[in-house]
Order: C-alpha cells, then structure tokens, then sequence
C-alpha cells in the first residue's frame, strides 16, 4: 500500500473512531444521568489544572497575546 | 433506554428533560463546572439587560455531557448599538468580567473595541475574573442564520439558573456543515442524545440549506 493509501486510512478509522466515542458519549449521557456528570464533570476539574499556570503573570500575559494573534488570522481569512 | 413522554414533557435521561411547547430544557446538576459557571454569569447579564442571545458551538455540546473542553464559550447576541454595548460592559466590569481587546474600565477602549471589531462584524473576547481558558466569545448577529437562533433559541435551566441555546437542527446540521472530525463528531452526540425529540424534517431543512450532508447521521 502507498503512503498516500495508508494516511487516507488512518484518517478515515480516525474519523470512525471519533464517532463511535461520541455515539458511546451520548449512550453514557442517556445511561447514566446525573452519575455521567458526575464523573465527566470530575475529569473536566482535573483537566483544568494547568489553570494555575495562569497566576504567572508573564504566562498570562503569552496567552492573551496568541489569543489575539489567532483571532487576527482567522478574520483575516474570513474577510 | 425508555423515554417517558407526558403531554410535551420529554425525560430524556434522570437529569435532563424537554418542554417542547414551552422550548425549555431542563438539566439538573450537582456542581457546576467553570464553563457552566462563565456562561451562566455572562448569560445573567445579557438577561438582566434584555439583549437576546444564544450560545452556539462547543459549550452546548459540554453543557450536555460531552467529555471534551473548549477554549471558549460562543455568544452571539442581537445586534446593539455604541451606547447599548457601553452599557454592557459597565455592567459586565461590575460582574467581573474583564475584555481582551481592550480596558473594560475605560469608555473610551470599549468604544473603540466596538468600533473596530463588533460593528465589523468580528468577535471580541471577555475573560471572567482570571480564567483565560475557556473565555466568552462574543459577537453581534450580522446574517439571518445568527437571528434565527436567537429568535427561536431554546431555555436551557441548569438548576436554577438560565441560559439560552441556539435551536439544536440548527446546531446539528452547522456542525455538519463545518465538517472536521470533530464537528461532526459534535453533531453525532448531540443526535444521539436528542434523537427522540428532534425534529427530522427542521433538521433536514437546515441540512439541506447550509449544504451539510444529512445522511452521516443515518445509522447512528
């Protein structure tokens, strides 16, 4: 198989699998209620940890600067 | 899963039912997560001032359960002009609420921020208090898409509070539309989810008017 080939089908199964996750997602949300939130909304505490880093001013200051640029670009693009 | 169904009262889930004719959801939550609670503050606001709104994209689909986070919270609100949009952020400054692109304190600064980026029709950026990630992503309806979600959003009371959401055929189908993995990964939650309650022709009408593919949800 071609490399060509072989990235189009890593793609396409990547493509799958984001799929079904969000399908399963969905399933646990129905399933699971209150519970599901429960622990997702547990992980999304976790996972905003990196959160302190902000309190660096020097961090914070990084962020908010390729925030803009970001913007800059994308509303280059779209005009 | 069974979904009871009692006049126009969906249950979707032990947490979560519609109110189709009324167009409220109801979700019910022990704690609330740092998105929900930037977006509930903004959203009090907005309310409190009656600028209509609807929150699109990412945080609708986190507000449901999806286990993924966002960068930011996107608002688009009716279209408003200097003087209202200086009235909004003395009363978002008093919220905590600080803007990116400029100094929020200063009247000048928003003015110019509305000036050179809302009236333009580009977003602006609120952060609250010191929480760079997620922010709100703000911006002013400039096409008929952007009004019809607001005119017919939907409720959503998270416990108590509120906050409003694009109608989701709408979202469902602009999130085909958009076509990354991701978006569409988006969209296929929120079917799923929703599916009982749905309206299929509204959400092929959509599909069919923004050119997004409604056939990738057959199946699912």
């Amino acid at each position: 198989m071609g490399l060509k080939k072989l990235i189009e089908e890593d793609l396409r199964r990547n493509s799958e699998d984001m799929i079904r996750e969000a399908i399963w997602n969905a399933e646990m949300v129905k399933k699971l209620g209150r519970k599901w939130f429960e622990i997702r909304d547990r992980w999304l505490n976790e996972a905003s940890k990196d959160r302190e880093l902000w309190r660096d001013p020097r961090v914070r200051e990084a962020l908010i600067r390729a925030i803009l640029a970001k913007d800059r670009i994308s509303a280059s693009k779209t005009i | 899963m069974s979904i009871e169904h009692r006049d126009d009262i969906f249950t979707l889930t032990d947490n979560i039912s519609i109110d189709k004719s009324k167009k409220i959801i109801f979700l019910s939550k022990n704690e609330l997560v740092t998105e929900d609670n930037i977006a509930l503050a903004f959203a009090q606001v907005l309310d409190e001032l009656e600028i209509g709104y609807s929150v699109v994209a990412e945080y609708v689909t986190i507000l449901f359960g999806r286990s993924r986070r966002s960068d930011d919270i996107d608002i688009i609100a009716r279209w408003m002009d200097e003087e209202e949009f200086t009235e909004l952020c003395k009363r978002l400054k008093a919220c905590d609420f600080s803007l990116m692109q400029g100094i929020i304190s200063s009247e000048e600064s928003v003015r110019k921020v509305y000036r050179e980026y809302l009236s333009r029709g580009h977003s602006i950026r609120f952060i609250y208090r010191d929480i760079i990630l997620p922010n709100i992503e703000f911006k002013l309806a400039s096409n008929l898409l952007h009004s019809y979600s607001i005119e017919n959003s939907y409720t959503v009371m998270i416990n108590k509070d509120r906050i409003r959401i694009a109608p989701l055929e709408l979202q469902i189908a602009y999130k085909l539309h958009l076509g990354s993995d991701k978006d569409i990964a988006d969209a296929v939650f929120l079917y799923v989810l929703f599916k009982p309650v749905l309206e299929q022709k509204e959400l092929e009408r959509w599909c069919k008017e923004l050119g997004a593919d409604v056939n990738m949800l057959k199946g699912v």
